[in-house]
């Protein structure tokens, strides 16, 4: 890396400047699903929430979203009881329900991608498979191809198959998403780690699953680890496949109900807060992921762009 | 052709001193080499004459300028990296046209110098061809031309030739000499091997530990030696350096004991060059004796290495003489050959 | 069964799970799009063969034509933008010192958000009346005092307004695959070149960027096969307007198959904008090849 000799101001100021640039947008999210309505809904916003309220957070927690771009501004003490109403013209879901569907498919890919790259990996790295190389570039191949140019008949394969509308057919979907980036990391920890290793334990009359789960699997947690976020960051972010792919209101995926909000009702006040509220939502099971796990995010993009 | 002068010059890292308070006059067109075992401080002292790390305390003057917070490239000076670095994506003739071509000078000027250049390192035949492509002398050429093309007013090598084998190191050095001579540039050149340093220095500085321990001819060094560890980096092979007393004013060690005297009262080391010990009869010898340990023929003569306790002695015999290994020979040398050094701070002594 | 016959089989078993979504939900999808592009899905009643036809249409509708000129266009203006945030905040975090890692980190992370969420944060900061941007464009003089200021109203102007949302969206991703090229320039390039006399300006232009090659074609090319498939940035923020003027071809595939159920075109609109990444990935590849 370059040595800097001087020109630490520069640096600094240049660097502070796009930091407050960068974060501005998230944080003014956030301060504007805490203002109160009056703070929120003016031609003069404020920099710094002099009012604050957790009330747009409970509300789209907790209600039905048709109330929440209704026109009723007052607090809905009455509505309190509606849930999924289910016989109402729009049809919307509590964003309560809609996170936790989020969060199964999510899951779902995760535990799917990490199983399934794993043993790929581990087959394509430790045993003389014929057409290893082919197969292996096959996989890599779903990075190449739009994922639009397959929806039409993966619209028509999922109703084959009985899988549409449901939790585990987005999660197939969103596991082959997964697979170039899965079985490229695993094969990688995997290649990294002495075939030695493996035939010492097979001379010890140890089982190939075993040899996974106790000696392969611990070395490679870099490699599961970098899958699982990337499962997570395709799952919990798609858009796309969760809008065409689920139809019925009690399984919509975050992202589309929240959409629902933001394209729905007026620029009424509600919407705005629970718009905010909601994307901050959205915003914090994958921003927990980045804390905890950044290296692994940078350990992935870097891993396709530097040949190991 | 400019002098240059590192005047009380010092560079710490932290607590580490890396260059300790050098003090060196450099002439013009001089070829000065900075030599000294790894980690001495050399190639720090060069990089501080590039400016490619900065001053802890003292100056750098190239000619009568204080360059100490003048920016690398406004220095007019040029470097031959260890490792080349010659910009891989550019063919040889780019490369040597770079600092022309910074220097925003006209493409015919560049043409003809890079022409000029290239027939005095024998490059003009690959002038299009990319570093890649090169042996590694054909790359330590392009790494001259590319110092040399812009006729600064002080060449800087780090240890160039180190990455080359023998015989090409060899050839190198007659080349650099010769060109050295052509072009008259003032040049500091790092190395650890003393060799190198013999052969092309006006003058050598010998460091260690960062600090400048003696700074002269070849030949001065050679002959006279001023602390312990120059008198036992120069020399292939090395000078014996043997630890000892001065009893009853006579030279005791391990190993040899002396038949003349001393005017020391200090334990002193007693440093003596292979070839000018002899290998006499019993009845001849007053400086004693010691067993064979190996004797090894390098051709021209034969290196039989003695030892006695923790010292051992290298001395160069004929090479049609026979030595079996384990077998007691007897010494002889003169005090005129014998150089003294005191024990605790390794300088010479004159006695 | 002999070792080398039990090792291929275990192998083989242990890769199946894969190769069976791989085929199931990738490599059968993939030609039976080409295979549905050339027939005709009416709602009821059977697929018909009509070979190329759903192409020709295609070729004669004014909204194909819009939509990937639209397609193109925001592609050309949005890649620019993101490449010179990526590469100048890659040059400014390639610094041995204190804060790197952590202005790194900070610019990396709107790249963990979605599209979707993006959207929404950007639309608020748009808004025509209670949007923080168009309150200090007021305050620095555009549009009417009392009135509404819109960028969605043009369509040249709502792109734009989507590219900053893109370009602060994205480029944390390209700035990470150059700082991997970057970290890979050896030290000494950059010393032989200042003691030459080159300017900071002139070591990047002339041994900086030709060295990042390989790392500058796959941040682009990331970025313009993301860019041609754009979906829910326009969806979200324009609906496409106004008046179509900000339509993606993701958008109209998306409308031509589920909203007219026209599956044969649709289809071969996914045909279409596969080979349009594909000859733009081959030049680009053929460009950028090797840095030296």
């Amino acid at each position: 890396m370059k040595k800097y000799s001087g020109d630490w101001y520069w640096y600094y100021t240049i660097n502070s400047v796009l930091v407050i640039l960068i974060l501005f947008p998230i944080y003014w999210t956030f301060i504007s699903s805490v203002k109160k309505p009056d703070e929120l809904i003016t031609s003069e916003p404020t920099f710094y929430p002099h009012t604050w309220t957790w009330q747009y957070y409970d509300n789209i927690w907790n209600y039905d979203t048709a109330v929440l771009t209704s026109a009723t501004t007052a607090t809905n003490n009455s509505s309190k009881k509606i849930h999924k109403t289910t016989g109402s013209v729009t049809q919307t879901i509590g964003i309560d329900d809609a996170f936790t569907n989020s969060a199964i498919v999510s899951v779902g890919t995760i535990i799917f991608s990490i199983i399934v790259s794993t043993f790929a990996g581990y087959g394509l790295t430790f045993f003389r498979i014929p057409f290893k190389e082919v197969l292996f570039i096959l996989l890599i191949t779903p990075i190449l191809v739009p994922a639009i140019s397959l929806i039409i008949p993966i619209y028509k394969l999922l109703k084959i198959i009985g899988l549409t509308d449901s939790y585990l057919g987005l999660i197939f979907l969103h596991t082959t998403a997964m697979l170039p980036i899965g079985v490229f990391m695993m094969r990688n920890a995997f290649s990294s780690i002495p075939n030695s290793l493996r035939e010492v334990a097979l001379l010890e009359g140890t089982s190939e699953l075993k040899i996974i789960g106790n000696v392969m699997l611990p070395l490679a947690i870099p490699g599961l680890l970098t899958v699982m976020v990337f499962a997570m960051y395709t799952s919990w972010n798609d858009y796309v496949l969760a809008f065409l792919f689920i139809n019925s209101p009690e399984k919509t995926m975050l992202n589309i109900a929240l959409a629902k909000i933001a394209l729905g009702g007026s620029q009424f006040e509600m919407k705005w807060g629970s718009l905010t509220a909601g994307s901050m939502i959205s915003f914090i099971p994958i921003i927990i992921f980045y804390t905890l796990l950044q290296r692994y995010f940078v350990r992935g993009i870097t891993g396709s762009a530097v040949k190991e | 052709m400019y002098s240059v002068d590192l005047i009380n010059l010092t560079k710490k890292w932290g607590n580490v001193t890396a260059v300790n308070d050098v003090n060196l006059h450099i002439e013009e067109g001089e070829f000065v080499v900075l030599l000294g075992p790894s980690g001495c401080g050399k190639t720090t002292t060069m990089r501080l004459v590039a400016g490619l790390e900065e001053i802890t305390a003292g100056e750098i003057k190239i000619g009568d300028q204080v360059v100490n917070e003048i920016d690398p490239r406004k220095r007019d000076v040029s470097m031959v990296f260890q490792n080349y670095s010659l910009f891989p994506h550019m063919s040889v003739r780019n490369n040597i046209a770079y600092p022309l071509k910074m220097k925003k000078i006209p493409s015919a000027e560049q043409e003809k110098k890079i022409n000029d250049v290239s027939k005095l390192v024998e490059l003009q035949d690959l002038l299009d061809r990319k570093p890649a492509e090169l042996s590694g002398g054909q790359r330590q050429r392009v790494a001259l031309a590319r110092a040399i093309v812009r006729q600064p007013r002080v060449f800087l090598m780090d240890e160039p030739l180190s990455n080359l084998d023998a015989i090409l190191r060899v050839t190198m050095r007659s080349e650099l000499k010769n060109l050295h001579h052509r072009l008259g540039v003032t040049t500091i050149y790092v190395t650890h091997d003393q060799v190198e340093a013999m052969t092309l220095a006006s003058r050598i500085a010998v460091m260690n530990d960062g600090k400048l321990l003696q700074y002269d001819t070849p030949q001065i060094i050679f002959d006279e030696p001023s602390t312990r560890f120059v008198a036992g980096f120069i020399g292939s092979p090395a000078m014996n350096l043997i630890d000892g007393e001065v009893v009853n004013g006579k030279f005791i060690s391990d190993t040899i004991n002396t038949d003349f005297s001393i005017n020391y009262e200090e334990d002193i080391t007693l440093g003596i060059r292979p070839d000018k010990i002899d290998i006499v009869d019993q009845n001849s010898s007053n400086n004693g004796s010691v067993k064979v340990f190996s004797n090894e023929s390098t051709g021209e003569s034969n290196l039989i290495t003695c030892k006695m306790g923790d010292q051992s002695l290298i001395i160069k015999a004929d090479k049609n003489s026979n030595y079996e290994i384990d077998n007691e020979i007897f010494l002889n040398f003169k005090k005129e050959d014998c150089y003294f050094f005191d024990n605790q701070s390794g300088d010479r002594l004159k006695l | 069964m002999s070792r080398l016959r039990r090792e291929q089989v275990f192998g083989l078993l242990m890769t199946l799970p894969a190769l069976l979504l791989l085929s199931i939900f990738f490599l059968y999808p993939l030609f039976n799009s080409f295979w549905m592009s050339l027939h005709k899905w009416p709602l009821f009643g059977k697929p018909k063969w009509v070979g190329l036809d759903n192409y020709v249409w295609m070729f004669n509708d004014e909204r194909f034509w819009q939509c990937l000129k639209f397609t193109l266009v925001y592609t050309i203006t949005v890649t620019p933008m993101l490449f010179i945030v990526a590469i100048g905040t890659a040059l400014l975090c390639n610094v041995k010192t204190w804060g790197t890692t952590f202005f790194r980190s900070i610019y990396f992370l709107p790249v963990v958000m979605s599209f979707a969420t993006a959207s929404f944060v950007w639309l608020w900061l748009y808004s025509e009346w209670y949007g923080v941007i168009i309150f200090l464009l007021k305050a620095i003089g555009f549009g009417p005092e009392d009135g509404q200021l819109s960028v969605w109203t043009d369509g040249w102007t709502a792109m734009w307004a989507v590219n900053t949302m893109v370009t602060w969206k994205f480029a944390g991703i390209q700035m990470i695959i150059l700082i991997a090229g970057l970290q890979s320039i050896r030290d000494d390039y950059y010393e032989a070149s200042r003691l030459m006399g080159a300017s900071r300006f002139q070591t990047i232009w002339n041994i900086t960027l030709p060295l990042l090659r390989p790392s500058i074609a796959l941040a682009l090319i990331l970025s313009i096969a993301g860019s041609i498939q754009a979906y829910e940035q326009f969806q979200i923020m324009t609906r496409g307007g106004p008046m179509n003027e900000t339509k993606t071809l993701v958008m109209l595939t998306i409308g031509m198959g589920f909203d007219y159920f026209k599956l044969g075109p649709a289809a071969a609109l996914g045909v279409i904008i596969m080979s349009i990444l594909f000859v733009i990935t081959i030049i680009q590849l053929r460009l950028f090849r090797k840095a030296y």
